[in-house]
């Protein structure tokens, strides 16, 4: 097949992956915590949007307005129900956290909305189109574009907004930044929102391309390694490591065999924790110690 | 030598309750306390690795995949019975799951967290897709385990399998726990860096509590598949390895007791609900949430706490 | 032959030098202490000599081995003890199970042996606790036996650390700051067990300290670190007459250095 047909592939997945991995990155660099239940959070997204078309006569655009506020409040709810009191655990003890917190999202989906998968709304028209011998749909470029436009707009928020410099300079250095008058609980639990609506925005992108099932947030894993393949703390990282490992997958897909494609993700995981645990783009953070 | 004949006492007392138990009990009970013993062997190596030696791990279902797939493969394929299956495929966890403590060298919590949960994914993926070997998604059943040309299928006759095995698994690792390498597993999860100055190879030791709980994990995978006939490579997912780690939350953690205490929490929470079986992984999941929240030391912690305040005096004579 | 020599060690962590060039020896048998003001390296030192930090030029030579590709813990094989400056108990086990954690290599009993109770197990066992025990005397700990660790006070922790590393047998001890935060009394307690250990057990013990009490009073000789450099060299009389010595470090605590 097309090199630019597997970059565009790629990139399509790519681009949601990178989400995923932002959330992560966001809540590891303020928390300290790699929030293993954040892939369930991106299946629960996409529900809520199902869940209140289910309940509200509302069309799909207000329906996914108010599935992100619900999945904010959410993301709150944790910071605050279960990540808060545990803070001065070991770290053993929150990840178990982080991840019984995945567990129930899973969980409660199975219980409510049962172990089928449901249909889910493309947000532009799914039929393919072929431009110059490549097929695409415009419901991929959607996906691309709307990816882009969430990172311009992190870009912007922590670049030019005084909350978005408060975040960062908690995740820098929380006791620095509660001395200079920062609330740093108070960003914290942003922080956990923020990455929650993330985690929301790209379930609500990726349903309709995936199947909408209990078993979506099993896509936490890949935010893990295009996190980790951006080396963990990097916001242009995650980004970057998304694009690598959508193209990659999809490549290890046509070239070689679906099992491939399905353990590429795991075994790149497996590689890079061993050989390079910085990341990719890891030596830069290091020289700052 | 007192201090030492009296907890004998105690196991030899269990001992003859866990044989007795089953002439008195319905065969659906018996069948219960048999799988509530594998899973509970399945705990007992989380407890090692995870509750006393600190080193968290999602690869307990991978570890029990390699038994059962293991045992029924050497029996379905090579006509080996389960008796030598299940030690076999234990010992090929045991190097597996040694390999990986290996290669958790300089990984802190979170990076040993995602190998650990990768490495379940890759041998799910594996179970799935090597279809000729292990049935794929179809499944595979386990050839019933036969002693002296007689087919042990009744959860009667598994009990008697089962629960003596588990139960000089739990005696043996809690005379390990007890000694020379239970304290330095113990150590592991309090310094590291104190360790390493005192002589001791922390990598060995971490890499060692990965082999053993991988050979236990693998055990009670065997033992399992014997109880349920049937594999499926839907039950050897990131998501068992869990629910495992939650049963030893649940359970208590660190505490030998609390694998048995956790598992059986676990294989009796469906009944409990009656009618409300959909929501039982959600009941599941929120009971560990309030576990870690609340009671971070679980059932046995808690069930220690409350025999201390029956017994105001028990602390003050010692 | 030394038991410890240090030839041209520098340690950098990125642009910052801690350790620079620094050689000396200390004598087999001998208590050598390493001072100087705070933050001259000398825990940089202690820390690059027991293989947690690796030097980023010179070596370290234990009894004459050369110890730049070893972990640590081999360090810790080939006669190493340390204790550390801030303490790094076993918080969650007890006093005594902390002196078995460091008397860990010197039983044999394995794996299988512990699983099945042998007989070379309870032998193994009673043999560890006996000279724990011995050790807990020594330090005079018996009566914290069963305490949690983390529940002794300060001066305590030390001399349980100072125990659980004597229970490694080493042949060298590296000691950091073990009279911080000790009240007089428990001054001349470490005093008389750092002079035992050396005249009757042989050992050899590198000390880092700021409290003079120990230092000038038990010290065969004294190396002086200033900025990570050597800037003196010699015995405790020598090193309080050296007018560098003076200026750099005792000179600002002119107390201190009569007090001895």
């Amino acid at each position: 097949m097309l090199l630019p047909q597997i970059l565009l592939s790629g990139i399509t997945a790519g681009a949601v992956y990178a989400l995923v991995a932002l959330g992560f990155v966001l809540i590891y660099r303020g928390t300290h915590v790699i929030h293993f239940g954040l892939g369930e959070q991106v299946a629960l997204g996409a529900y809520l949007v199902v869940l209140i078309q289910l309940y509200l006569p509302i069309p799909f655009w207000p329906a996914i307005f108010l599935a992100l506020i619900a999945a904010g409040i959410f993301g709150f709810i944790i910071e605050r129900a279960v990540m808060r009191p545990i803070k001065m655990q070991p770290i053993l003890v929150q990840i178990i956290a982080t991840l019984a917190v995945g567990l129930a999202i899973r969980e409660g989906l199975r219980a409510v909305m049962g172990p089928q998968a449901w249909p889910f709304q493309f947000l532009l028209s799914p039929v393919p189109q072929s431009f110059m011998g490549v097929h695409f749909a415009w419901a991929n470029i959607a996906i691309v574009i709307a990816a882009l436009l969430v990172m311009g707009a992190l870009y912007v928020f922590f670049a030019h907004m005084k909350l978005g410099r408060a975040v960062l300079a908690t995740c820098q250095n929380p006791t620095g930044a509660s001395l200079m008058g920062i609330p740093v609980p108070t960003i914290v639990s942003s922080i956990w929102v923020m990455a929650s609506v993330l985690a929301a925005i790209a379930g609500i992108l990726l349903a309709p391309i995936v199947t909408l099932s209990p078993e979506m947030g099993l896509i936490g894993i890949k935010g893990f390694t295009v996190a980790v393949l951006g080396g963990f703390t990097s916001l242009p990282g995650a980004v970057v490591g998304g694009l690598i490992l959508g193209v990659i997958e999809t490549a290890a897909g046509i070239y070689v065999s679906t099992a491939v494609k399905d353990a590429t993700t795991y075994l790149l995981l497996v590689l890079i924790i061993i050989v390079r645990p910085q990341g990719l783009f890891g030596a830069l953070a290091v020289k700052k110690v | 030598m007192r201090r030492v004949r009296r907890p004998f006492l105690w196991w030899l007392a269990l001992l003859a309750v866990l044989m007795a138990w089953p002439l008195v009990a319905s065969e659906y009970r018996v069948f219960q306390a048999g799988v509530i013993a594998s899973t509970a062997i399945m705990a007992l190596g989380l407890v090692i690795v995870t509750g006393v030696a600190g080193q968290v791990s999602l690869a307990q279902a991978a570890f029990s995949a390699i038994g059962a797939y293991g045992a029924a493969l050497l029996a379905t394929k090579l006509g080996v019975p389960a008796y030598f299956g299940i030690p076999l495929a234990a010992a090929l966890a045991g190097v597996a799951g040694y390999g990986l403590g290996l290669a958790s060298l300089r990984l802190g919590g979170h990076y040993l967290a995602l190998v650990t949960m990768a490495m379940t994914a890759i041998v799910q993926v594996g179970l799935t897709h090597w279809e000729t070997l292990t049935g794929g998604a179809l499944g595979l059943m386990v050839p019933p385990l036969t002693v002296a040309g007689k087919e042990l299928t009744s959860g009667f006759a598994l009990y008697y399998v089962v629960v003596p095995v588990a139960f000089a698994l739990f005696l043996g690792v809690s005379n390990l726990m007890a000694s020379r390498l239970g304290r330095v597993f113990a150590a592991l999860r309090q310094s590291e860096v104190a360790l390493q100055t005192l002589g001791i190879n922390v990598l060995h030791y971490k890499a060692l509590a990965f082999a053993l709980s991988g050979a236990l994990g693998a055990v009670g995978g065997g033992l399992q598949g014997l109880q349920t006939t049937f594999l499926d490579p839907h039950g050897f997912g990131i998501i068992e390895s869990v629910v495992l780690v939650a049963v030893i939350i649940i359970g208590g953690f660190r505490s030998i007791p609390g694998a048995v205490l956790g598992s059986a929490v676990f294989v009796l929470i469906p009944e409990l609900l009656g009618g409300f079986q959909a929501y039982k992984g959600v009941v599941w999941a929120v009971l560990l949430l309030l576990m870690i929240v609340l009671f971070p030391g679980g059932l046995a912690g808690a069930g220690a706490a409350l025999a201390a305040r029956l017994r105001p005096n028990a602390g003050a004579a010692r | 032959m030394n038991a410890l020599e240090l030839s041209g060690v520098t340690v950098r962590f990125g642009g910052l030098v801690a350790v620079n060039g620094l050689s000396f020896s200390v004598q087999d048998g001998a208590i050598h202490s390493l001072i100087g003001p705070n933050g001259a390296g000398k825990s940089t030192v202690i820390n690059t000599i027991t293989g947690l930090y690796a030097p980023t030029e010179g070596a370290v030579r234990v009894a004459g081995r050369d110890t730049a590709r070893l972990r640590p813990d081999q360090i810790a094989c080939a006669g190493v003890a340390r204790s550390f400056q801030n303490t790094e108990m076993f918080g969650e086990m007890t006093v005594i199970e902390n002196i078995l954690i460091g008397a860990h290599r010197q039983a044999r009993h394995g794996l299988f042996a512990s699983a099945l109770r042998l007989p070379s197990y309870f032998r193994g066992e009673a043999e560890m606790r006996r000279r724990a025990d011995e050790l807990l005397e020594m330090l005079g700990l018996g009566r914290d036996r069963d305490t949690l660790a983390s529940a002794l006070p300060f001066g305590k922790q030390r001399q349980l650390e100072l125990a659980r590393a004597l229970a490694s047998s080493p042949k060298l001890l590296l000691l950091d700051e073990p009279a911080a935060g000790l009240r007089s009394a428990e001054i001349d307690h470490l005093n008389r067990t750092l002079v035992r250990l050396r005249d009757e057990h042989r050992l050899t013990i590198l000390l880092v300290d700021h409290v003079m009490k120990v230092v000038m009073n038990i010290s065969d000789r004294i190396t002086v670190l200033n900025f990570g450099q050597k800037i003196a060299e010699g015995t405790p009389a020598e090193v309080r007459a050296d007018p560098e010595v003076r200026r750099a470090y005792l000179g600002d605590r002119p107390d201190r250095a009569r007090a001895s």
